[in-house]
């Protein structure tokens, strides 16, 4: 059998044995373009075309007949064919020929049909670049065609990891989930879900400590490439493990240890004022610091409906909280209000609930009615006294 | 034997000791320093007699903030600059490549402003002008690169990563942008060899002593870099004798490496913010010409005062980034924290660029003994009425680089250049301290040849043994055509430095040969 390596250093073995020493020229890319091709098939002229762009036709026909003369040379006989059979019109490779190559399995296999060890197999050929070293000047449609293959086989290389993965984490076998996915890293180092998902891992395998090295690391590479930091998710991953928190429990949303009670007296008349009120008391219970840690966007909303909340930004950040229009429209309200509550909860260490007595105004009820979807939130009305 | 070397009929610089016009080295060290004739009993024959002609004799500038790979890398690029066209760009492109046909070119500096077509060239366009080997160009800000098809071939892409641009029949069109230029730039820099960087660096090595510099804060590693620059540099200052002298900072959270590797410091371009030109250094008032915008922060204080007070915890001298006012509060806050934490005030600790503090923040920074170190030439370069400093902060702008007010609060001062951002000129630095376009601002000439200088030495840690022309002290002196302190301040940049001394040896003699190392 032959095999042919296209990625990494372009390699040629016959039952083990190198021949790519014995081909110079263009014949390694001539064998390329035919097997990069979807019939195996190119024509005479086109071969001429990606190869010898520059010559004349006679001269790029000599060349083409050289190469092949190479190559057929080069490559032991088997069977009644050799590998490239040149026609009259063009080059095909036999369909008899015993040969295997790297990229076209890369090409052809089907991520979603493969086996576990069909895809680790598979993944052991991404050993480099395709093509990897070779540049052919003023060959520039068949440089696109390298170029091309290069971003084909780095999704497809990222695409089967991912599955393989995933496999491995539905299997239950988190330390080939977590080999996995650091080889994505040497993909897309950058890449925070997959940073995450290997905290996770490192949590489901009882290393918590390692999950938190990870981040670290982690954290590192996003500085000197990207001069950012992790997201906020990631962020909040890596404090509630360093937290001490059960490690295992890290992974989902613990039960919340505490319940804050926020009570307030609205004025039904007044639309949003048990809003307001409930905000005042948020800052006052739980601190500005955490409050005004919510997007911008809905704290300039909310700013419509609280002084306080303005006064708090002022306090802490030394600059005014702009509000952005003159008249914020309700639901805006009621969708920064929900996002405020969602926010309060998020770290899953408290459970709030709102108190209010007698009636809401509407505003305020519709705002209620949509945070207590959130279950880490309780909405109480008691009876006005 | 030791080089024995006599600098006289000269001026030194010595403030606060009896005026001295003659300097004796021996060996790496200088020996002593006189009034009058007093040399001449001295002089031996086989020592070297050097005439300052009533010059200045200076200690060897110190520059505190310096990229020294990359500018030593960009020296061998072709600079852009002056590119008006493509034409512009092949024309400069070709000239490189005939000049050393196999090696990749690396071109900067290019401005889309400058360029008629009003775009970037993107691959089919260098393909057509160069196509013999890769090339790498950059925009002046770094954001974005621009690679021939052969460069797309010999480097690793990061096609995956958000940033890299498509045209038609969705090929790339060797443009880069984003997280794809960042890690593009990193693969860049990662392949190229070492001994390349080390013929960068001999390279520079003229320009830095024409310049009269000695020792160089070399800040290395990190975002928009590559690591291996600060590795590089490390295996230099360890394994090799350059000129001049470099201290490293390695621009990296890691400090377990940092200590790994030995490194009584960290950091440099450790970004806390952006910078005015971008808007996105972070400021406490709206951008004048853009409204809403107040810059960008890249630390929580959580996270800043976690940095900050693992350095004091482990003994490691702390540069931040810090342009903006924002983010020098941001920093100033985590230092007071960690000190009231550590009861540590001996690091050093440093603040870079420092371009908008406040008078609080001066004052907090002199309690908590740490440094500014900062650069005059962004003065020269973007202070003034007309200038960017006024396009981006209005009359804030006359806030900028507070230099008289921080010596008066007791911080000190150091000074840098942040080659090559800007140019790595020391004298037009000073001149540029002495003429700041805000008078109240301007500073005296001692005040800024110390900057670079005693001051310099003392942010880091080399007070002893540098800085000062003492006896006993390091041999690293420069001697100006002209008393620096008595020329008047409009030309002050004319002066020029004749001759280079590093640890007693002659390394430069404009009027001799150049350099000599």
């Amino acid at each position: 059998m032959l095999s042919i390596q296209l990625l990494g250093k372009t390699a040629l073995r016959w039952h083990g044995k190198p021949l790519e020493s014995q081909l110079s020229g263009k014949s390694i890319p001539l064998l390329y373009l035919l097997l990069q091709s979807e019939t195996h098939f190119l024509t005479r002229d086109k071969l001429a075309c990606y190869l010898w762009p520059d010559s004349t036709t006679e001269a790029a026909r000599y060349n083409l007949r050289y190469n092949l003369w190479q190559l057929k040379k080069a490559l032991p006989q088997c069977g009644s064919e050799p590998l490239v059979i040149a026609e009259k019109d063009g080059c095909q490779l036999s369909s008899s020929y015993p040969w295997q190559c790297d990229l076209t399995m890369i090409k052809e296999f089907q991520i979603s049909s493969s086996s576990n060890e069909e895809l680790l197999y598979l993944s052991q050929l991404f050993r480099g670049e395709v093509m990897e070293g070779w540049y052919l000047k003023n060959c520039g449609e068949f440089n696109d065609l390298i170029l091309m293959d290069r971003m084909l086989c780095e999704r497809r290389q990222v695409e089967l990891l991912r599955t393989l993965a995933r496999r491995y984490q539905d299997e239950g076998n988190f330390q080939l989930c977590l080999d996995t996915l650091h080889k994505i890293t040497a993909v897309e180092p950058d890449n925070e879900e997959v940073a995450q998902a290997i905290m996770e891992t490192y949590v489901q395998l009882g290393d918590r400590v390692g999950a938190i090295r990870y981040y670290k690391q982690f954290e590192g590479v996003l500085w000197n490439d990207l001069n950012i930091s992790p997201n906020e998710s990631l962020r909040d991953f890596y404090n509630r493990l360093k937290g001490g928190e059960n490690h295992r429990s890290a992974l989902s949303v613990p039960p919340p240890s505490q319940e804050v009670v926020l009570a307030a007296h609205g004025i039904p008349e007044i639309p949003g004022s048990l809003l307001s009120e409930l905000i005042a008391a948020s800052l006052e219970q739980l601190g500005a610091e955490l409050v005004l840690d919510l997007e911008l966007p809905y704290l300039q909303d909310l700013r419509y409906i609280s002084s306080e909340l303005a006064v708090a930004y002022q306090k802490h950040t030394g600059r005014p909280l702009l509000q952005e229009i003159d008249r914020v429209p309700d639901i805006r309200i009621i969708n920064a209000f929900h996002a405020l509550a969602t926010h309060l909860c998020d770290d899953g260490t408290r459970h709030l609930r709102f108190v209010y007595q007698g009636q809401a105004d509407p505003l305020s009820d519709a705002a209620l009615v949509k945070a207590a979807r959130n279950e880490n939130l309780t909405v109480e009305q008691r009876a006005a006294l | 034997m030791d080089q024995h070397t006599i600098i006289y009929n000269g001026c030194c610089f010595a403030p606060g000791s009896a005026p001295c016009g003659w300097l004796e080295l021996e060996g790496t060290r200088i020996k002593s320093m006189g009034a009058g004739d007093t040399w001449s009993a001295l002089a031996g024959a086989r020592t070297r007699l050097i005439d300052a002609r009533g010059g200045s004799i200076l200690p060897g500038f110190i520059d505190n903030h310096f990229h020294l790979v990359q500018t030593a890398l960009n020296s061998l690029s072709v600079d852009l600059s002056d590119a008006r066209s493509f034409d512009d760009i092949g024309a400069a492109i070709q000239a490189a490549g005939q000049e050393n046909p196999a090696l990749p070119i690396y071109g900067i500096r290019l401005d889309i402003q400058n360029l008629a077509e009003k775009r970037l060239p993107d691959r089919a366009v260098l393909d057509a002008i160069w196509n013999d080997s890769p090339v790498w160009l950059n925009t002046c800000d770094y954001q974005t690169s621009i690679l021939n098809t052969y460069a797309m071939l010999y480097y690793k892409i990061p096609f995956t990563q958000q940033g890299v641009q498509y045209g038609p029949k969705s090929m790339p069109t060797g443009r880069f942008i984003g997280q794809a230029n960042a890690l593009l730039r990193g693969n860049i820099l990662k392949k190229t060899s070492d001994f390349y960087r080390l013929e960068a660096l001999f390279h520079l090595m003229p320009q830095l002593a024409e310049q009269g510099v000695t020792t160089i804060a070399a800040v290395e590693g990190g975002d928009l870099y590559c690591d291996r620059d600060a590795e590089f540099i490390q295996d230099v200052i360890t394994n090799r004798r350059v000129y001049p002298d470099i201290e490293l900072f390695f621009q990296t959270l890691n400090m377990d490496l940092v200590q790994e590797m030995g490194l009584k410091r960290v950091g440099g371009c450790l970004y806390v913010d952006g910078t005015f030109n971008t808007r996105t250094a972070a400021i406490s008032f709206d951008y004048a010409d853009a409204p809403r915008e107040r810059g960008v922060l890249k630390f929580t204080q959580a996270q800043m005062d976690e940095l900050v007070e693992q350095c004091y915890c482990r003994g490691l001298q702390l540069a931040l980034y810090t342009v903006g006012d924002r983010a020098i509060d941001l920093v100033i806050n985590a230092h007071r924290r960690a000190a009231k934490l550590t009861g540590n005030l001996c690091l050093r600790h440093r603040l870079e660029h420092v371009e908008l503090p406040s008078p609080q923040h001066i004052q907090t920074a002199s309690e908590l003994n740490l440094i500014f170190s900062m650069q005059p030439s962004y003065e020269s370069s973007w202070g003034g009425p007309g200038k960017m400093y006024e396009k981006r902060l209005g009359d804030r702008r006359l806030d900028t680089n507070p230099f008289r007010e921080i010596l008066d609060g007791g911080v000190t001062l150091c000074g840098g250049t942040d080659s090559d951002v800007c140019q790595a000129n020391y004298i037009q630095a000073i001149h540029a301290a002495v003429n700041h376009p805000t008078p109240e601002h301007r500073i005296t000439v001692e005040e800024a040849v110390t900057m670079f200088t005693s001051s310099g030495a003392y942010a880091l840690g080399l007070e002893q043994d540098r800085g000062y022309l003492k006896e006993g002290f390091r041999g690293d002196v420069i001697v100006l055509d002209r008393d620096i302190l008595s020329a008047p301040a409009e030309q002050l940049c004319e002066l020029k430095v004749m001759y280079t001394l590093k640890d007693g040896a002659l390394v430069y003699n404009r009027e001799g040969g150049g350099f000599q190392c």
